[in-house]
């Protein structure tokens, strides 16, 4: 029999909380698609994918349903087209994109991932024709998204790769300008990018994944607020060590969540269940939001003094407690401070509480990195590319993923609002201090050496 | 060996389960199985004794009535039927139902009603008076078992329906949810 405090709690998550599975992503590995002739190969593509998600939407829905818990998204990862398509110029990876938007559409799915590229040590012809693909395919599609790793621990940082980034963002902004640059939003720069992330834009199906695979993000920012504020209610004096402990315990019982409806989705699907992202993704929605939590514990704004130390501890208890709730966690399984797509977060960056430095900060204990950041649109390519370089730093020395997605919008100055719609959101302008400062040292190129944490064996 | 069935009602008090047992105990029955509950001021016992001394029930009922009774408890007892009466088991899905609304008569007849039209079985149920809000809710929780020839759509439209009629939120999920989000 379930008690009537369980029936309760489960059912405010769901309704008050905004519980929700975010995400449940479909992997499905490309290489056996490829030809020769381009024609077969795009239509490879769109056939493999269209036939393995044919029941995707519909089956998440019917689950979503039987356990009373919505499944938000559903996307579609591949395998990295520059490696699949290695042997087609830039021209035809654009053609390629198209029909990945095309069999996107066709299976109903907001976003297919995967036109992506690791490069983090240097670039195959795939690669580059790739990058160079990028702003072309994400100006004519509407449901693609890009990554490109260009950075590890294993092999550094390769800067040639930053600056081709710091340009090509450049350009997705300018052929999506008359959409705020919502191109770049769909644009992340990596550093140690996980093989199974079930999130958008990182998402793409790693070369060493099944043939195809489930994977799952759950949410939940919205459940550990108001577990923290009940806790803070019951107990005025409640230290940050026990508040570190609902946390983790309210991180578990999300975490349960994804891993019962995505084990049940795989197994609907026919396909092999692969990981729980226990990421707090937020939305742009009031009571949904990662930048709530740090004002339930305490400080007047997220990016005030203090901020990186509540994000540390905030995202190891949701680690340990999605840990213990699933023995296949993975993806980027942390919290995520995307601007835009956090109204609080947004509203602390418009007030001046949050500046990109402390953003930048607060990267370096958290699972991304500088997410959904709209920048003035004169920031140069050589700007953001250092930016970029700063952020895959920090990762490469952690051991961790970083990433940027960064929005230079095209015309508009700090300040300014950008709309981006959807769970993509809304932003003010973040101001660069010290733009074009950093060209002599992004251009010298090469090679920012492994470091030495990269010695383990 | 025959089994009974006893269920006893009173005014909740400490002692009433001592009371039951050492009657029972006195009159030779085993208590094999039980589920007790209060409900506000009130005291509800259900229990399954296995007879092993072959007691006369006529005799085991008077004793009880007798005892019990001089303690203000209310008695009833029989035979129960073999295999407990079961119907043959029909393969079924758990799931939780609950609705919130304003309390009303009749509302939880509605509300079985249309479960026992496709033959949803409850399992449990629970009805949680909320008296801090104007007017008076009541929140309802049944456990059920839901045939698997009953698609949950249509469970769902035959709630959907009552809960029209009196004014209710409802909810329907699969019972693991609630185990996964609360149990280790």
């Amino acid at each position: 029999m379930l008690s009537n405090l369980e029936v309760l709690s489960t059912l405010e998550m769901i309704k008050s909380e905004n519980l929700d599975l975010r995400t449940v992503t479909l992997g499905v590995s490309l290489f056996d698609c490829v030809s020769d002739d381009p024609e077969r190969f795009q239509d490879n593509v769109y056939r493999k994918i269209v036939r393995l998600a044919a029941d995707l939407v519909a089956t998440c829905d019917e689950i979503g349903e039987k356990y009373g818990v919505p499944v938000v998204n559903k996307r579609i990862s591949v395998s990295p087209v520059a490696a699949v398509g290695a042997a087609l110029p830039a021209r035809q990876l654009v053609e390629m994109a198209k029909v990945l938007d095309r069999a996107a559409m066709e299976a109903r799915v907001d976003f297919v991932g995967g036109f992506s590229a690791l490069v983090e040590k240097g670039f195959s012809k795939g690669d580059l024709a790739l990058i160079e693909a990028i702003p072309e395919a994400l100006a004519t599609t509407s449901r693609l998204c890009s990554s490109v790793n260009v950075a590890s621990t294993r092999a550094g940082i390769n800067m040639d790769a930053v600056y081709r980034m710091g340009q090509t963002i450049k350009k997705t902004a300018e052929l999506t300008a008359e959409k705020d640059a919502l191109g770049c939003a769909k644009l992340v720069v990596f550093a140690n990018i996980p093989q199974d992330v079930p999130f958008m834009a990182g998402a793409y199906l790693g070369i060493g994944e099944p043939e195809a695979v489930i994977n799952v993000g759950v949410s939940g920012p919205g459940v550990v607020k108001k577990a923290i504020d009940r806790a803070r209610e019951a107990q005025p004096d409640i230290t940050l060590g026990e508040l570190s402990e609902i946390i983790k315990r309210t991180a578990c019982r999300v975490t349960r969540v994804g891993e019962l409806m995505g084990r049940e989705v795989a197994g609907r699907l026919g396909v092999r269940f692969g990981i729980v992202d226990l990421s707090l993704a937020p939305t742009p929605n009031v009571g949904d939001s990662v930048g709530e939590i740090f004002q339930s514990l305490g400080l007047a704004r997220i990016g005030v003094p203090g901020s990186t130390a509540v994000l540390a501890m905030v995202n190891d208890a949701v680690k340990k407690g999605g840990a213990f709730a699933s023995c296949n966690v993975g993806g980027l399984s942390g919290a995520f401070i995307p601007v835009s797509e956090d109204l609080n977060i947004a509203n602390a960056a418009a007030e001046g509480y949050l500046c990109l430095e402390k953003l930048e900060a607060m990267t370096s204990v958290c699972s991304v990195g500088l997410d959904m950041v709209a920048l003035p649109g004169d920031t140069t390519a050589e700007t953001l590319a250092g930016i970029i370089a700063d952020e895959m730093a920090i990762g490469m020395i952690n051991k961790k993923t970083t990433a940027a997605r960064l929005i230079p919008v095209p015309g508009r100055k700090a300040g300014e609002k950008v709309y981006f719609g959807g769970l993509l959101g809304e932003a003010v302008i973040m101001p660069v201090r010290s733009n074009d400062c950093s060209a002599d040292f992004i251009r010298r190129g090469g090679l920012i050496p492994a470091p030495i944490q990269s010695m383990s064996n | 060996m025959e089994k009974l069935v006893l269920s006893v009602l009173g005014k909740d008090r400490p002692g009433i389960v001592a009371s039951i047992a050492s009657v029972l105990c006195s009159l030779g029955c085993n208590i094999e199985d039980c589920s007790q509950t209060i409900l506000q001021t009130e005291f509800a016992g259900i229990f399954i004794l296995s007879n092993r001394e072959n007691r006369p029930l006529d005799v085991i009922a008077r004793t009880l009535t007798d005892r019990l009774g001089a303690c203000g408890l209310t008695v009833d007892v029989k035979a129960m039927a073999e295999n407990g009466g079961k119907a043959a088991a029909t393969e079924s899905a758990p799931f939780v139902v609950t609705t919130l609304g304003p309390d009303q008569i009749g509302m939880i007849a509605a509300i079985s009603g249309a479960l026992a039209d496709l033959a949803v079985n409850i399992i449990n149920f629970k009805a949680i008076l909320c008296k801090e809000v104007e007017p008076e809710q009541l929140m309802t929780i049944f456990e059920v078992d839901v045939p698997l020839t009953v698609a949950q759509s249509d469970l769902k439209q035959k709630l959907a329906e009552v809960s029209r009629q009196y004014n209710l939120e409802f909810t329907i999920q699969h019972r693991a949810i609630f185990e996964a989000t609360n149990k280790i």
